[in-house]
């Protein structure tokens, strides 16, 4: 019943008039995004991030929430189209979704994938509400090795699951974590290899670092490649999936709300690892595996609920340990900071109204994506049929404004572009990008974690493995750290990559 | 693909190296009390031996993971990739309007090759829109210039 009041509260905040409007602004800027190829929620919550610094800290979330999943929602519009991928969760989307858009049905693919994210987005909601209390209690007890163990976990988990050696994947995190101690030392204050620049003072920031290697990396790749989908025009008719589409999509839908969710709550990388996990969980389940990447609608509907609950789990982890499972959370942070709102345990006891706030704003924008956009698919559509050539120099001037606006620091934008080289070239040779992106996010809350823990076990690693919930976590580590360098085990681990990875 | 995997990997030793030398130079403390270097430290030994191993596995000849197949058209990269510095170096003397109209014209023109009517209503709309967009509505505080647009 408590839940139920809570509940209460929460709408009453979500729908005040300025709540309601920015939870709009958030959702469609964000779909609009999402929908730009090369350009994902990174993208979209830099160019309004300055905005939400005057806003109260609940219109802030509730618009920057709205950015992230309205972005997952456009991604897949794009992948349907155009078989480019808006942003890494819908990879998988591709393969059945495009196949679909060829055989002319479009239309039911853009819908189940909305229908279907809207229902697990809700179910994501329900859990989320539960499970983010019990979890908040139990982190109360957490320590610093609870925190180091997670954040190991989280990396190792990354770079286990990149294409390619997982020597390379584990070089980009530790490159990541090392690039991460730029900056001043969070235990005594010391600056370290700023060199006497003012702008790294507060580290490398995410934000130019992550457009960098996601934005600009990606619209050069593609500028070089020359080549480019051809969007799915011919007149997209009946969004509404037919009763044979909701009865093959029932299923896939239910088990990727759950899948999804769970799979969201650990660090990593949630949102792709979820919809990957459905889609082979689906083939598998299904009777015709030979149909999936030849347009069927499991193997979008599966994926795409999966991602949507996934963003609900990630919020689980940033609301009840103040921990961000990947970059967007790690941004949500800095937003929080900014209003001097501290997420973790506490968060939710002492933020009742923000915490409700914006758990019932989700649900609200969850409807407002729904309504919006099936009708504003038309929209979407035409602005993917303006040819690349002209799309890349707009995208490449929101990472340029995205990025200057944050601080007013030209040196950003050099920040951001160095990133871009550095990352087209090592994605080049085989070097992923995320895990270096993650490590960088870590790194600050890993180092202090481990710096305190061996302080309270005065240099003992045992510390690690003599508290429970530490030494689960550190098993489990290690065994994804030691399967993924045994031979035999290794090939396993590169085909679920290799897959992931599309 | 293997000799630029063999070639990263001695660049990242050498950043290792270079990273290992420079956190010697802060306070390293006990493994029972870390100071500031540790971590740093820490890193840049593991960073050195995951060089290593990748070094080894690339003269193996295992290139996982490496893009195959077509090669980029590193023209239109390296351009566009020069516009994009020039722009951070311009961009505040010029001021937000002339910067990104100039910017977009280059992309058009250069870099892509289209008609000269295309490359210019399509860089003032996109300059005015923006502006109105995020320096008027939003109220991001974006560089006047010299023109004190």
């Amino acid at each position: 019943m408590d839940t139920l009041a809570n509940l209460g509260l929460g709408f009453s905040v979500a729908l005040e008039p300025t709540n309601l409007l920015f939870c709009f602004t958030g959702v469609f800027v964000g779909t609009f995004i999402g929908v730009l190829p090369g350009l994902g929620p990174i993208a979209a919550i830099a160019l309004l991030l300055p905005l939400t610094f005057k806003m109260a800290p609940a219109t802030a979330i509730i618009m920057l929430a709205g950015i992230y999943y309205g972005a997952m929602y456009g991604g897949s519009t794009t992948s349907i189209l155009v078989n480019i991928p808006g942003e890494a969760a819908s990879v998988v989307t591709c393969l059945d979704g495009y196949q679909m858009a060829r055989q002319g049905r479009a239309g039911p693919a853009l819908g189940i994938a909305a229908l279907g994210s809207f229902i697990a987005g809700t179910f994501g909601l329900v859990g989320l509400m539960f499970f983010a209390p019990v979890l908040g209690a139990a982190a109360l007890r957490f320590g610093p090795p609870e925190y180091f163990a997670l954040t190991f976990l989280g990396l190792t988990l990354i770079s286990y699951l990149s294409r390619g050696s997982m020597f390379k994947a584990l070089l980009m995190a530790i490159f990541g974590l090392l690039l991460g101690t730029i900056g001043t030392d969070p235990i005594s204050g010391q600056e370290r290899f700023t060199y006497g620049s003012l702008a790294l003072g507060d580290g490398l920031g995410l934000v130019p670092v992550a457009m960098g290697v996601f934005g600009i990396a990606e619209v050069l790749d593609n500028l070089g490649k020359n080549l480019r989908g051809d969007v799915y025009e011919n007149t997209i008719k009946g969004l509404l999936p037919s009763r044979k589409d909701w009865q093959e999509s029932f299923w896939p839908i239910v088990r990727g709300s759950i899948v999804g969710f769970f799979i969201g709550i650990l660090p990593g990388p949630s949102g792709a690892m979820s919809s990957f996990a459905s889609y082979a969980m689906e083939k598998r389940l299904s009777r015709h595996p030979e149909k999936f990447g030849n347009g069927a609608i499991e193997g979008v509907a599966g994926p795409e609920s999966a991602n949507n609950s996934a963003t609900a789990g990630a919020f689980i982890p940033l609301l009840s340990l103040g921990f961000p499972s990947n970059i967007v959370m790690a941004l949500f942070v800095g937003a929080l900071l900014i209003h001097g709102v501290q997420p973790g345990p506490l968060f939710m006891k002492n933020y009742p109204e923000l915490f409700w706030g914006v758990v019932a704003s989700m649900y609200v924008g969850n409807v407002m994506l729904l309504v919006l956009n099936l009708p504003l698919i038309g929209i979407w559509v035409r602005l993917l049929k303006v040819p690349y050539a002209i799309l890349y120099p707009l995208i490449l001037l929101f990472c340029l404004i995205g990025v200057y606006t944050l601080n007013n620091n030209v040196v950003e934008i050099f920040i951001m572009v160095i990133s871009g080289i550095v990352g087209l070239l090592l994605r080049r040779v085989g070097f992923e990008g995320a895990p270096f992106l993650l490590a960088l996010v870590l790194g600050p809350q890993m180092e202090s974690s481990l710096r305190q823990s061996l302080l309270i076990s005065r240099g003992s690693f045992e510390i690690f493995f003599s508290r429970p919930v530490s030494a689960v976590l550190m098993v489990l580590t290690l065994t994804f750290l030691l399967t993924s360098l045994i031979p035999a085990l290794k090939t396993k681990r590169q085909k679920l990559a290799a897959e992931i990875g599309g | 693909m293997k000799k630029s995997a063999i070639v990263t990997s001695v660049l990242f030793l050498m950043l290792a190296l270079g990273a290992f030398i420079e956190s010697m130079k802060l306070p390293f403390g006990r493994v029972s009390a870390p100071a500031a270097g540790f971590f740093p430290a820490v890193l840049a030994v593991l960073l050195a031996l995951t060089s290593l191993f990748v070094f080894v596995e690339a003269l193996r000849g295992s290139h996982e993971g490496a893009v195959q197949g077509e090669s980029l058209t590193w023209k239109k990269i390296v351009l566009t990739l020069g516009s994009l510095l020039v722009f951070g170096f311009v961009f505040e003397r010029l001021g937000y309007l002339l910067a990104t109209f100039l910017f977009i014209i280059f992309l058009l023109r250069a870099v892509e090759r289209q008609s000269w009517r295309l490359a210019i209503s399509v860089a003032l709309s996109a300059s005015l829109v923006s502006y109105v967009v995020f320096g008027l509505l939003l109220g991001t505080p974006l560089p006047a210039g010299f023109l004190q647009l």
